[in-house]
């Protein structure tokens, strides 16, 4: 208070004396509490000023931080970066070094079963050889669950870290809130002090708030000392009213993938639903490495997986094993079942899902969301789904036009043990039949939590199916020099009934179908079993019992002949009960040279084969087959398994560069502001040395005045 | 500018520990001999890495498979040239028993021999690998692949198997043949092509023996129908003016017309008929559908020949004849066998060559990607470890100094 109207000097030297001790006993404390909080994590530094009193000697301290506000914001956005990107490194790094260990490596793990298949067919008779096709598969599934099973962890992991996080946050959202409660008391019962131990801690609170979430504070304007925190996007955390605002953890269909909602303290009832990979700080980076690194990669491996194991089967199922039989499965695939969202009718109803056989190719690393669009109750019920393409994080997969990638499908059957096609190569069963309620949705995860599920379910070598089902023999009176170039066996899936319009001519009992067990009926023609030519140019195709199927004429091209039958065969035609089934009779040949009229090819099933490896050498070849997507929106060319592999370690690879790269730019980034910071706020120790020195002679100077001022008294008392 | 006390700790500190982990790298890199320590230190290098890896490994599988390859063919060729060596032989008796001053006696001696190499040629054609497969039984590799059935009214040597042929892949493109099917390199080879008279009218005697027998082969295989029987019936017709003429029954051509003096032989297409007859005999006769006969069979049945006692010259020579060319066939398919195979084994030879030099390659691009240079790596190390050193000692340094040192 500057007083105008008097301007002498009315204080007596004792007091004055007394003022200039207090002050520097004030100040000598400030450099202590300085001294005292070096190592102290977040203090700030603390100046005390003073001014003189117009009766004079000095006048009442003030105790400030010495803080700048510009510092301490860059700090805290800085921090941010950095602890999202630490926490990005960190655990993508884990990925990367898993991927790079060379005793986890799928890709020689794959190399190994390919090489033992080679082996096994160069000696198909070899049972060890084929032992150790067996061997090497188990090893396979067994490398391929190892490594899924270390993902499926990472996740569970990753979900307990982000509950902790939360509530870390929550604590700390409380506690910044408090804390600026306790600040306006403070501040406005002591006009002269700042609180600086209450500020230091609130801005403690903020700044670890702010490594674990992008966050901003304003000044409430009040001039109460209190801080307002709000997310970067937008949303308020602590609120002016004292209020704030806490995050819960939310589960979507999928119970092992969190989202995070916010909701408010004071009970009203909002709540606003987040985009977690938006939010920086630790969680974001834990959310982004989810979405972009650790769910991708889990279904990728999954896809991989299932590719491998159902092209295998296929091929398997193609062949002939060592007793004779047709080829059956190598691998057992898992179905899958389909997530309920919460929002659906009835939570016991069910949607199970199962890989297509023979559609591999078909597999992408996507998710489906099945929507039931109608329900018709009948026998069987049927229903009316669309089906959605969408990635990890629940968004839709857009295709190649960029629309988003649905199908819908109509009058598909609603009963267990029915399974229906749909995109993706997976086939569903809508084993609820009338029960689903028109706008139910499930969630289907074909490749997320299937990989360490498949098994080997062949258990003896003699199953493999190294040979084809079909031999071609020429007659020996043969003449002309027409040779058969290959046999070619797509089909060989066995229904006598031909309830099944995938049925082949293989009747599963070691032959193909005989006059009257082929589809024409008991009195019609059998499969395909020999070729006549009648001239250069004509040939007919007989059955077993040498009854004429058809004749095709005019062809000097002997490729795929039974496919050429099927369309230009005349006199007769070709049986159209064999051209309604999809794929009869499911082999074919082709020959190449001259035939002399009289040549006879038989087409007979392959009994006693053994040594034939043919199906043997295809499964070899299909190393380098391009069997998989190499996009979950399944319209990419597709890639090789060695190939889809190197794409998710690459894809790690170099998500982990480039997560490092942005650490260390990051990293660099925080040191400089932290400099800056520290530069400003921070204790040094031989700054306060000095003012130690300066403040203790201030100190001695003061009281030498009291002294003095003792001594003036005492000499005009000894005058009296 | 003011540095504060923790300011100047941390920069310290900091400097220490980055140049720690830099240290720690560069130790595990020349510890593994890798420089690409994980697919982030270079990720399309990951990627090549694995694709190289998967390709070395499969030369080394096609290296094993070619291995397999070479001792099959190189099997297939020993047994091939035995039995090339045996007929040969065989052959050698043949002509020697064809000398008309043999007597029966000489002619059995000679059998016994010929049954010796018979069985012999029957043992090899039947012959097994290591893991006792019958090499020459095509896929039904289980069962031998020839068959000898005495009382079977045709051949009595036949073929069990089938014309299946195992292939070995020995690089990414080249698939190559392992096995020979019996059927291809023995038993589809063609018996002495011959005719036989069918009917005659007139005549007083007509006889025919195909004596030309390459002219005879030419014109069979040209004119032989399968399909229609009919169209192999040919007649012959004695004409005014010495004369016969050759005509297709069926279609009623006329196929040659020669000069013709009663009981004086002569030549069509490389028959030689020997006909007694007045102008308008005739005589007629067939082209025999082809027989095949593997070599056994052919030797049995000549064995068969020198040990009937009751077959006059004439039909001796028939039967010396049918040996003969039997076993010319025979051979010549057993050669073009073990050409076919020696071709194979230049080809697995080179694709094995090819292999290796491409195994060197893959091996030394995927080195220069992973692997360290330990030039680079040792003097980086050094580098690095000169860098620890100064900033540990600058920390005892800085951090040494304190005003309240000098404050008493």
């Amino acid at each position: 208070m500057i007083s105008n109207n008097n301007i002498t000097r009315t204080a007596d030297l004792m007091s004055i004396a007394r003022t200039g001790v207090d002050a520097s006993t004030q100040l000598l404390n400030t450099a202590g509490h300085n001294i005292a909080n070096v190592n102290t994590e977040g203090f700030v530094r603390e100046r005390t000023n003073f001014v003189s009193q117009l009766t004079g000697g000095v006048g009442r301290s003030t105790t400030e931080r010495v803080i700048n506000t510009f510092a301490q914001n860059q700090l805290r956005r800085d921090t941010t970066l950095e602890s999202h990107y630490q926490e990005y490194w960190d655990k993508t790094s884990v990925l990367d070094n898993v991927f790079a260990s060379e005793a986890n490596s799928i890709s020689s793990s794959m190399s190994r079963f390919f090489a033992s298949v080679q082996t096994a067919a160069d000696d198909p008779t070899s049972t060890a050889a084929r032992q150790l096709v067996l061997g090497e598969s188990n090893s396979l599934i067994g490398q391929i669950g190892n490594l899924t099973g270390f993902l499926s962890n990472k996740e569970k992991e990753l979900n307990i870290e982000v509950q902790t996080n939360i509530d870390k946050v929550n604590s700390l959202v409380k506690s910044i809130t408090e804390l600026n409660a306790a600040i306006r008391v403070s501040q406005a019962n002591n006009r002269y002090d700042e609180p600086g131990t209450l500020k230091n801690q609130r801005d403690q609170a903020v700044l670890d708030l702010a490594s674990l979430m992008s966050i901003e504070t304003r000044d409430s304007g009040t001039g109460d000392g209190s801080v307002l925190v709000n997310l970067s996007t937008g949303e308020s955390l602590v609120m002016q009213d004292g209020s704030f605002n806490v995050f819960t953890v939310n589960n979507s269909a999928d119970s092992n993938y969190k989202s995070l909602q916010l909701s408010s303290s004071s009970g009203k009832p909002v709540s606003i639903n987040l985009k977690e990979t938006n939010m920086g700080g630790t969680i974001g980076g834990l959310f982004r490495y989810r979405d972009e690194v650790l769910e991708s990669s889990r279904r990728e491996l999954g896809q991989l997986s299932l590719a491998l194991t159902e092209t295998l089967n296929t091929q398997n199922r193609l062949g002939m094993d060592y007793d004779g039989q047709i080829g059956s499965d190598i691998f057992k695939l898992p179905s899958f079942a389909a997530l309920n969202y919460s929002t659906n009718n009835s939570l016991t109803t069910v949607v199970t899902g199962r890989v297509t056989q023979g559609q591999a190719s078909q597999i992408t690393s996507a998710d489906y969301q099945v929507t039931f669009d109608a329900v018709t109750p009948g026998l069987p019920p049927t229903v009316n789904v669309t089906i959605a393409a969408l990635n990890p994080d629940g968004s839709p997969v857009l295709g190649v036009s960029g629309a988003p990638i649905t199908q819908s499908y109509t009058g598909l059957t609603a009963q267990s043990g029915t399974f229906n096609p749909v995109i993706g190569g997976i086939e569903l069963e809508f084993g609820s039949g009338a029960s689903y309620v028109a706008g139910d949705k499930f969630l289907v995860q074909p490749t997320k939590n299937t990989a360490d599920k498949i098994t080997v379910s062949m258990s003896r070598p003699e199953d493999l199916a190294f040979a084809s089902p079909i031999h071609v023999e020429a007659s020996l009176s043969n003449l002309g020099d027409v040779k058969l170039v290959s046999t070619t066996v797509p089909n060989t899936i066995v229904d006598n009934t031909f309830a099944n319009s995938a049925a082949s001519a293989f009747n599963g009992a070691g032959g193909i179908h005989s006059p009257g067990s082929s589809p024409t009926g008991a009195t019609g023609v059998g499969a395909p079993a020999q070729i006549l030519f009648t001239a250069l140019d004509e040939y007919q195709v007989l059955d077993s019992a040498g009854t004429l199927i058809t004749t095709v004429s005019g062809t000097s091209d002997f490729t795929n002949m039974l496919a050429q039958a099927a369309t230009s065969g005349a006199s007769p035609a070709w049986p159209a009960a064999f051209s309604a089934l999809d794929n009869y009779p499911g082999y074919d040949l082709s020959l190449q040279g001259v035939p002399k009229p009289g040549d006879s090819f038989t087409i007979a099933y392959n009994t006693g084969g053994l040594n034939d490896n043919r199906n043997g050498l295809a499964m070899a070849d299909l190393q380098k087959a391009s069997t998989v997507q190499l996009n979950n929106s399944g319209s990419g060319n597709p890639v090789s398994f060695h190939e889809a592999y190197t794409n998710i370690v690459s894809d790690i690879g170099q998500k982990a560069a480039s997560a490092d790269i942005s650490l260390k730019a990051a990293e660099a980034l925080k040191s400089q502001s932290k400099d800056w910071f520290e530069s400003v706020s921070g204790v040094s120790l031989d700054e306060e040395a000095a003012n130690l020195v300066r403040f203790q002679q201030s100190y001695s100077a003061a009281a030498k005045l009291l002294g003095t001022a003792q001594d003036m008294f005492n000499t005009i008392l000894s005058i009296v | 500018m003011r540095i504060s006390t923790g300011q100047l700790y941390e920069r310290s500190i900091n400097a220490v520990l980055e140049n720690q982990g830099n240290l720690s790298d560069v130790q595990t890199q020349l510890s593994s001999g890798k420089k690409l320590l994980r697919p982030s230190d270079d990720p399309v290098g990951a990627a090549q890495v694995i694709r190289l890896t998967e390709e070395v490994d499969l030369i080394a599988q096609y290296k094993k498979n070619s291995n397999v390859l070479t001792n099959s063919l190189e099997q297939e060729e020993t047994v091939l040239s035995s039995i090339n060596t045996a007929v040969n032989r065989a052959r050698v008796l043949m002509v020697q028993s064809g000398n008309g001053v043999l007597n029966s006696n000489d002619r059995k001696a000679i059998a016994i021999e010929m049954e010796q190499i018979r069985d012999q040629v029957f043992d090899l054609m039947n012959t097994r690998n290591a893991g006792g497969e019958y090499i020459f039984a095509g896929y039904q590799s289980e069962s031998p692949a020839f068959e000898l059935n005495q009382s079977a009214t045709g051949n009595k040597y036949t073929f069990a198997g089938d014309s299946g042929a195992s292939e070995i892949k020995i690089s990414n493109t080249v698939t190559i043949q392992a096995n020979n099917s019996g059927k291809d390199v023995f038993e589809n080879v063609l018996a002495r092509l011959n005719s036989t008279i069918t009917s005659s009218s007139g005549v007083t005697s007509a006889s025919s023996s195909v004596t030309q027998q390459s002219t005879y082969d030419k014109f069979h295989s040209a004119n032989y129908d399968a399909v229609n029987a009919a169209n192999n019936a040919y007649q012959v017709t004695v004409l005014a003016g010495n004369q016969v003429q050759v005509t297709q029954v069926a279609s009623g051509n006329i196929i040659d017309t020669i000069d013709f003096s009663s009981g004086v032989p002569f030549t069509f297409k490389g028959i030689s008929f020997d006909i007694e007859g007045a102008v308008g005999d005739t005589v007629n006769f067939r082209l025999d559908p082809p027989n095949k006969a593997n070599i056994a069979e052919t030797l049995n049945n000549f064995v068969i020949a020198l040990r009937d006692e009751n077959l006059d010259s004439g039909g001796y020579d028939e039967a010396l004849n049918d040996a003969l060319i039997g076993s010319d066939n025979a051979l010549s398919n057993v050669a073009d066998a073990m050409s076919a195979i020696g071709g194979r084994l230049n080809v697995s030879q080179s694709v094995y060559e090819a292999n290796l030099d491409l195994e060197i390659t893959v091996k030394a691009a995927r080195s220069n990607i992973e692997d360290v240079d330990y030039a680079v790596a040792v003097s980086e190390l050094s580098k690095q470890e000169t860098a620890l050193q100064a900033a540990q000692a600058t920390f005892s340094r800085v951090t040494g100094t304190s005003l309240f040192d000098y404050i008493r």
